[in-house]
């Protein structure tokens, strides 16, 4: 049996209610798109992660350095295969 | 979620650091403490008052008053008590803590009915008083150890009941004003503490013209009263200071309403709002008969067409069908037959059964009323309600 206002009467609280040992956030935040694509696999794909547009820089260049990589040079053929070729 | 274990630094206003509120630690530690706020001592007058600022200590759950003097009458001629003696010489109790005015400012009639609506110990039962010239064992809201005023010839003075004789007519009357809506749990009582506490009771006298009408006699009026408190330690525990749940105050708060119609008479209750619960509504139509100043209307059928209360729009959860069956239901409620021809009271109890389950949320129930259906409109009639509520310390009174 608690005896208080809110078991007894059904009253609010006159405080923001913290629990001393669980502390949770008071009140729900707005949702927060930064936070929610930033988390998991989908920031790997995110275009506002700077990391997203290293990864397609170097894809472009590795990829045209595979291409060129497959250009006969003469009547040698350097072969110098790196990425697809 | 419960407050416990909650250390607000602020308590009904007023600063409190390192105070944490627990209510089952502060029971296991506290002591109850009963003292003497107002040593006996003469009042100031009828139609005067008496301020009484009261001491700042503990958790204050409730005071009690106790009137006590001579009525003198001292010539052969009738005096005739009006329908307001005696717990109406005592004309309004107003408890002011903390910043908050008149939490308690009702009637010394509806702080009597209060205390036999919630005390289960307290019974009225088969105790004798005149009222009306007739012996009354039923409904007198009065304690077999109090005297509505008695001379040594045996003549006794009541409401509207005109003594056989004159003489000297000792009476000794008491009050219990409810800080706390709960003196168990001590939901509702004032953190008095502190040297920021302001606890201040106010006794307004009734006047000697609307107490009794004198036939040609003189009368003289000896009145004492004296006020002591029940309030509990706050006790340290583990370094912190413990109360119970003191985020709330308790109100009872009366006003009166004339200009009564035959039919149904709505009467919107003031001062409804968010974060208030309505524990019980006390409520009396008096009207003046014969040149006798509130003279209650029974309580039964044929006076009373129906009572209900209702919000909103039309929405009414709750009626009842005439005065009678009114009666009834506060019987069955509070062991008192306060409906009785005495004073006629009559009480919506929200409370007492289950206050979780059945307290009205004023928060949701705009243009909160009472409706009082009268059979026959009363000449120079008004009504006394009085609200009891609950409401969250820093949402004002």
């Amino acid at each position: 049996m608690t005896w208080d206002a809110q078991s007894l009467y059904g009253m609010g609280s006159a405080h923001p209610v913290v629990n001393p040992v669980n502390a949770a956030p008071t009140q729900h935040m707005a949702p927060d798109d930064d936070r929610e694509w930033g988390v998991g696999m989908r920031a790997l794909v995110n275009p506002r992660n700077p990391l997203f547009w290293v990864g397609a820089l170097m894809a472009v260049t590795v990829g045209a350095a595979g291409l060129a990589g497959s250009v006969r040079l003469g009547p040698a053929k350097l072969s110098g295969s790196v990425g697809k070729s | 979620m419960a407050p416990t274990g909650l250390t607000p630094g602020q308590i009904q206003g007023i600063s409190a650091p390192g105070v944490t509120i627990n209510p089952p630690l502060f029971y296991a530690a506290t002591r109850r403490m009963r003292f003497n706020q107002v040593t006996t001592q003469a009042f100031a007058g009828l139609g005067s008052t008496d301020p009484v600022t009261l001491r700042q200590t503990g958790i204050v759950s409730s005071l009690e008053v106790r009137v006590s003097g001579t009525l003198t009458t001292t010539v052969a001629d009738v005096t005739a008590m009006s329908a307001r003696w005696p717990y109406g010489l005592a004309k309004r109790f107003k408890l002011s803590a903390n910043g908050q005015s008149n939490l308690i400012d009702a009637r010394g009639l509806t702080v009597k009915c209060h205390e036999l609506a919630t005390n289960p110990e307290c019974s009225d039962r088969g105790i004798t008083k005149f009222a009306g010239a007739v012996a009354q064992t039923q409904g007198t809201l009065a304690m077999a150890s109090e005297n509505w005023g008695t001379s040594p010839g045996g003549n006794q003075l009541g409401p509207r009941h005109t003594p056989g004789a004159v003489g000297v007519f000792t009476f000794d009357l008491t009050y219990v004003i409810p800080v706390a809506a709960d003196p168990v749990s001590l939901v509702g009582a004032v953190f008095a503490q502190t040297t920021g506490t302001n606890l201040t009771l106010e006794i307004e006298w009734e006047t000697e013209v609307n107490l009794l009408t004198i036939g040609g006699a003189t009368t003289a009026w000896a009145v004492n009263y004296e006020v002591s408190s029940i309030a509990y330690s706050i006790p340290q525990v583990n370094g912190q200071f413990v109360v119970p749940d003191v985020t709330t105050f308790h109100q009872l708060s009366e006003f009166r309403r004339a200009g009564l119609t035959a039919g149904d008479n709505e009467i919107l209750l003031p001062g409804v709002g968010v974060g208030r619960k309505l524990l019980r509504i006390y409520g009396q139509v008096t009207d003046t008969i014969g040149g006798v100043l509130s003279v209650p209307i029974p309580l039964t059928a044929a006076t009373y067409g129906g009572f209900a209360w209702r919000y909103g729009g039309n929405d009414t959860p709750e009626q009842w069908a005439n005065g009678q069956t009114m009666r009834y239901t506060q019987e069955r409620l509070t062991g008192s037959d306060i409906g009785s021809p005495v004073w006629a009271m009559w009480l919506y109890d929200f409370a007492s059964e289950n206050a979780l389950r059945d307290v009205v949320d004023e928060g949701q129930t705009s243009d909160l009323r009472l409706v009082v259906n009268l059979v026959a409109a009363p000449a120079a009639g008004a009504v006394q309600v009085a609200q009891e509520t609950l409401f969250l310390a820093p949402a004002g009174a």
